[in-house]
C-alpha cells in the first residue's frame, strides 16, 4: 500500500522504535513493515492517508533540516525527530504527527509479536528475543511457579497448529459489510 | 410486498450468557424456541489462538459489536465523540461474549442486593450522593441463590466454597460470601506465581484472598475435557471446550430437546407489538431479506446497549417514546465498571504469567460493597481487588513499561515507549511484571444513562441509530478509587514489589460490565421490568441481560445474569406450562410485579 518512498520512512521509524542492535534483532528483522503495509491495506485501511500523509512530512522535513531524506539521517538526527514526532509537529506550522506516533509504537509491536502469518514476527523471531513460548497446548502447575524455568520449547504458530490464515491472508474488514 | 411470517412459541433475541441459559430450563418445561443470534454458529476448532483476532485487539470475533461501537458524552451539551472502552469489547455469535470472556464466574454478595437499605441503615441517608438513584434489588440473594447453584452446575465451574449449608466455613474459600445449598461442580484450578504473592501479600494486610470461582472446567466434565493451561483464555475461545461457554455447555443441552431452533446470522431489528402486547419479531436474514417471526412472548437476551436501542426502535402508536418507555426509565441508570490498575516490577523474578490462563486469579472481597467501614471516608461501596494469570506476547510488549494502550492518554511512565531504553526494559522485564486490577462500583445517578444518538450511524444497509451514553463519574467514585488505588499500592508493596506504577482513574466507558438501562423494579414508574424481567407495560415481553441490574456491584455480572435467566425462565414455566412446574414452583409467588393483566 506504501510507495517506495514511503516504505523506506517507515523501515527507519521502526528501525528506531524497536532497533536492532547488541541486545538482539529488531523491527527490520522481524519484518514489521510488511506486517504494518499489510494492515494499511486491510483491517486500519482507515489509517492509510494518515500514515502516508505522515511518512511524507517526516521525509520532507528531514530533507529541509538535514538535507537528506529521513533513512539516511544519522540515528541520533533520526531519534531527535522521532521524539519531535511523539510530541507534535516538526516543522513550524506542519502536520500534528502525535496521533501517528502513538499508531505507528502500536503497529510496530504488534509486528515484532504478532503470529508470522501477518507478516511480522519473521520465523517467530520476536518470541525467541524474549523467550515466549508462542502458543502451547499445556503448562504444568510447576511451570506457572514463581521463578520455575519452564521446560524449553520450540515456540509454536498458528500455522504449526494447523490454522492456516484464510484465503492467503486474514479478514479484510472487521466490521460486517453487509448485516448478516 | 408482504414480509414471510412464521409463528413459534417463544422467541429469544440473542444466544449469550443470558439467552444461552435460558433455552435449557425452557427446553426442558418442553418450550419451544426459535433463537435468532446476529452472529455465526462456531465450533471449538474454529477458535485460533491468534493474539491480534482478540477483544484486546481487532475483536474479529465481534463485527457486529465493532461496527455499532456507542458514543459517549460527558454530559448534556458536551462533545460527542466514539465510547473510549477499557476492557469493553464484546463479541457475536452463539454462545456470545461467553466464549471469550475471562471465566470469573461470582455471585454477588447478600449485601449487593439491598445496597439502598444497607446504607441507610449503618451511615444514614446524607450518606446517599443526591444525584444518585440508588435502589435495592426487587429480590434478594437467598431467592437467587437456588439458581447460582443451578448454573454453575450446568455450565461447570470450578471454585472452593466457604459457607456450604451444613458444613462448617473453610477458611480458603471467601467469608464474605452468601450462604449455599451446595458446593461447586468441580475443585478450583491450580495455584499460580502472581496467586502466591497476592495471597501472602494480602493476607500479611489482614484480607482474605480467594481463589475467583472461574467457568473453566478443572476436570472432565459433562464429557468436555479438562483445561489444560495452554494460556489463551480471556480473548479467545477455547479450543478444547473447556471454558464453561454456554456455546459448550447448556445450550447443546437444550439442542437435545429437539426444540430449540437457532437461527445464526439472523438479526432482529425491531420488537413488533399489537397494542400493549409484543406479538414477535422483525429481523433480516444473511441475504438482507427481512422476515417476521410471531410468538407468545419475545424474550431479549442481546447485551446491554442493543435491548436499550431495540426498546427504542421498537415504537408505536401505543409506546410512542419507544417500548416500555411511557414513563421515560429506558436507558436510565447506566453504570460501567472503571477498572482501576496497579502493576508491579519485581526485577529478578519469573512471574511466568504466560504459563496459565486468565480465570487463574484471586481475588478479595474486603474492600468491596459494605464490608468495611466507611466512616468519614467520603464515599460509599467498594470494589473486588483482585489479580489473574495470562500474558500473550503483544500483551508483554504493552504492559512493559507498564501502562494503558498508548490512545489512553495517561502520563509518561519513565521508560520510554520506544528506542533502546524501552526495547532494553522490555528484554529484562517482560516476564517480571504483575498487575492488580479492581472493580470499583459505580452508583446509578441522574444524567448517567443510554439513548439513541440524533447523528451517528452505524452504516451498511440498515444504518441503525448508535447508542450514546452519557456518562460522568462522580464524586463518589473519584473518592473510591483513590482510596482503592492507595490500598492497592499497599498491597503490590507488600507483595514485594520493587517498583509500583498507578493507572488512571477514568479507563473508559465500554468496559464489558456494561449494566443498566432496563432497571428492574416493583414500581413501574421507577423502573421498566420487574424481577422476572417482565416489562410492567408490555404483555409478552421479557429482558434477560446486565441491563435490568439496579446496581452495579464491585463483581463480576455474568453469573448473576445466568442466574437471573434461569429465575425469569422458571417463571415463564410456571405460566406457560403450569403443569410441567414443580410442586413447589406451581403457586405463583406473593408480590409478583403490577403487570396489566395478571
Amino acid at each position: 500500500m506504501l510507495s517506495p518512498r514511503e516504505g523506506a520512512v517507515l523501515d527507519a521509524v521502526v528501525d528506531r522504535i524497536f532497533p536492532s542492535d547488541d541486545l538482539g534483532p529488531g523491527a527490520r528483522e522481524a519484518g514489521v513493515v510488511t506486517y504494518i503495509d499489510r494492515s494499511l491495506a486491510e483491517w486500519f485501511a482507515d489509517d492509510l492517508e494518515l500514515f502516508q500523509a505522515c511518512l511524507i512530512e517526516l521525509d520532507h522535513s528531514a530533507s529541509e533540516r538535514f538535507g537528506k531524506p529521513f533513512a539516511n539521517l544519522e540515528k541520533e538526527q533520526q531519534d531527535q525527530m522521532m521524539a519531535e514526532a511523539e510530541r507534535g509537529a516538526v516543522q513550524p506550522g506542519g502536520l500534528d504527527l502525535s496521533r501517528f506516533f502513538d499508531k505507528v509504537v502500536m503497529r510496530t509491536r504488534e509486528g515484532m509479536f504478532c503470529d508470522p502469518s501477518y507478516g511480522g514476527n519473521r520465523d517467530k523471531i520476536g518470541w525467541r528475543l524474549l523467550g515466549m513460548p508462542g502458543y502451547q497446548e499445556s503448562f504444568t502447575e510447576e511451570e506457572a511457579r514463581l521463578d520455575a524455568s519452564p521446560r524449553p520449547r520450540r515456540p509454536l504458530a498458528l500455522a504449526d497448529i494447523g490454522f492456516a490464515p484464510r484465503n492467503g491472508h486474514l479478514s479484510t474488514r472487521d466490521s460486517q459489510e453487509d448485516d448478516s | 410486498m408482504s414480509i414471510p411470517t412464521e409463528e413459534t412459541e417463544v422467541i429469544i433475541v440473542g444466544l449469550g450468557a443470558a439467552g444461552g441459559i435460558a433455552v435449557y430450563p425452557l427446553t426442558q418445561a418442553g418450550i419451544r424456541i426459535v433463537a435468532l443470534e446476529a452472529g455465526p454458529w462456531r465450533r471449538n476448532e474454529e477458535f485460533p489462538p491468534d493474539e491480534l483476532t482478540s477483544w484486546q485487539f481487532r475483536n474479529t470475533l465481534g463485527p457486529k459489536f465493532n461496527r455499532e461501537w456507542p458514543t459517549w458524552r460527558e454530559s448534556a451539551g458536551a462533545p460527542t465523540v466514539p465510547a473510549p472502552a477499557s476492557l469493553g469489547k464484546m463479541m457475536n455469535g452463539v454462545g456470545g461474549s461467553t466464549v471469550h470472556y475471562g471465566a470469573w464466574s461470582r455471585r454477588f454478595l447478600p449485601d449487593d442486593f439491598r445496597a439502598h437499605t444497607s446504607t441507610l441503615e449503618r451511615y444514614g441517608e446524607e450518606a446517599v450522593p443526591e444525584d444518585s438513584t440508588l435502589a435495592d434489588w426487587p429480590l434478594s440473594y437467598d431467592e437467587l441463590e437456588p439458581y447460582y447453584d443451578k448454573v454453575e452446575k450446568a455450565i461447570g465451574v470450578s471454585g472452593l466454597a466457604c459457607r456450604v449449608d451444613g458444613k462448617p466455613p473453610r477458611r480458603e474459600g471467601n467469608p464474605f460470601e452468601g450462604r449455599r445449598s451446595d458446593e461447586y461442580p468441580l475443585p478450583p484450578l491450580r495455584d499460580f506465581a502472581g496467586g502466591e504473592l497476592f495471597s501472602a501479600g494480602a493476607e500479611s494486610l489482614g484480607y482474605h484472598p480467594y481463589k475467583v470461582p472461574a467457568a473453566v472446567t478443572s476436570r472432565e466434565y459433562d464429557g468436555r475435557s479438562a483445561c489444560t493451561y495452554c494460556g489463551w483464555n480471556s480473548g479467545y475461545g477455547c479450543r478444547f471446550g473447556a471454558k464453561s461457554s454456554t456455546l459448550v455447555s447448556t445450550i447443546p443441552k437444550a439442542l437435545e430437546s429437539g426444540l430449540l431452533d437457532i437461527r445464526p446470522l439472523t438479526r432482529v431489528t425491531r420488537v413488533l407489538t399489537e397494542g400493549e402486547k409484543a406479538v414477535g419479531v422483525e429481523y433480516v436474514i444473511a441475504t438482507g431479506e427481512r422476515r417476521r417471526l410471531r410468538g407468545q412472548l419475545v424474550i431479549l437476551a442481546a447485551y446491554t446497549y442493543e435491548i436499550v436501542r431495540l426498546l427504542l426502535l421498537s415504537g408505536s402508536e401505543t409506546f410512542p417514546k419507544g417500548l416500555a418507555n411511557s414513563t421515560g426509565q429506558v436507558g436510565k441508570h447506566f453504570m460501567t465498571h472503571q477498572y482501576l490498575e496497579v502493576a508491579g516490577l519485581f526485577p529478578g523474578h519469573a512471574m511466568n504469567r504466560f504459563a496459565g490462563a486468565t480465570p487463574q486469579a484471586v481475588c478479595f472481597d474486603d474492600l468491596n460493597a459494605d464490608n468495611f467501614d466507611h466512616t468519614g471516608l467520603g464515599f460509599i461501596r467498594g470494589g473486588t481487588v483482585g489479580l489473574e494469570n495470562s500474558l500473550q506476547p503483544i500483551g508483554a510488549a504493552n504492559i512493559v513499561p507498564p501502562t494503558l494502550p498508548v490512545e489512553s492518554g495517561v502520563e509518561a511512565f519513565p521508560i520510554p515507549r520506544w528506542g533502546r531504553a524501552y526495547k532494553e526494559f522490555l528484554l529484562e522485564n517482560w516476564n517480571s511484571v504483575t498487575f492488580l486490577r479492581a472493580q470499583p462500583e459505580p452508583l446509578s445517578y441522574h444524567g448517567n444513562e443510554l439513548d439513541l444518538d440524533p447523528v451517528a450511524r452505524e452504516g451498511g444497509p440498515l444504518n441503525l441509530p448508535r447508542v450514546r451514553v452519557t456518562y460522568s463519574v462522580r464524586e463518589n467514585e473519584r473518592k473510591m478509587s483513590a482510596f482503592l488505588l492507595e490500598r492497592m499500592e499497599e498491597l503490590m508493596r507488600s507483595m514485594g514489589a520493587k517498583q509500583i506504577y498507578r493507572g488512571p482513574a477514568f479507563t473508559g466507558i465500554l468496559s464489558s460490565h456494561d449494566v443498566g438501562g432496563v432497571r428492574m423494579g416493583e414500581d413501574p414508574d421507577s423502573s421498566v421490568v420487574d424481577r422476572f424481567g417482565r416489562a410492567h407495560q408490555v404483555e409478552g415481553l421479557v429482558v434477560m441481560s446486565g441491563a435490568t441490574f439496579p446496581t452495579c456491584t464491585g463483581s463480576n455480572p455474568t453469573e448473576t445474569i445466568q442466574a437471573l435467566s434461569w429465575y425469569a425462565s422458571d417463571q415463564i414455566v410456571r405460566e406457560l406450562r403450569p403443569r410441567e412446574a414443580t410442586r413447589e414452583e406451581a403457586e405463583p409467588l406473593v408480590g409478583s410485579s403490577s403487570r396489566n393483566g395478571s
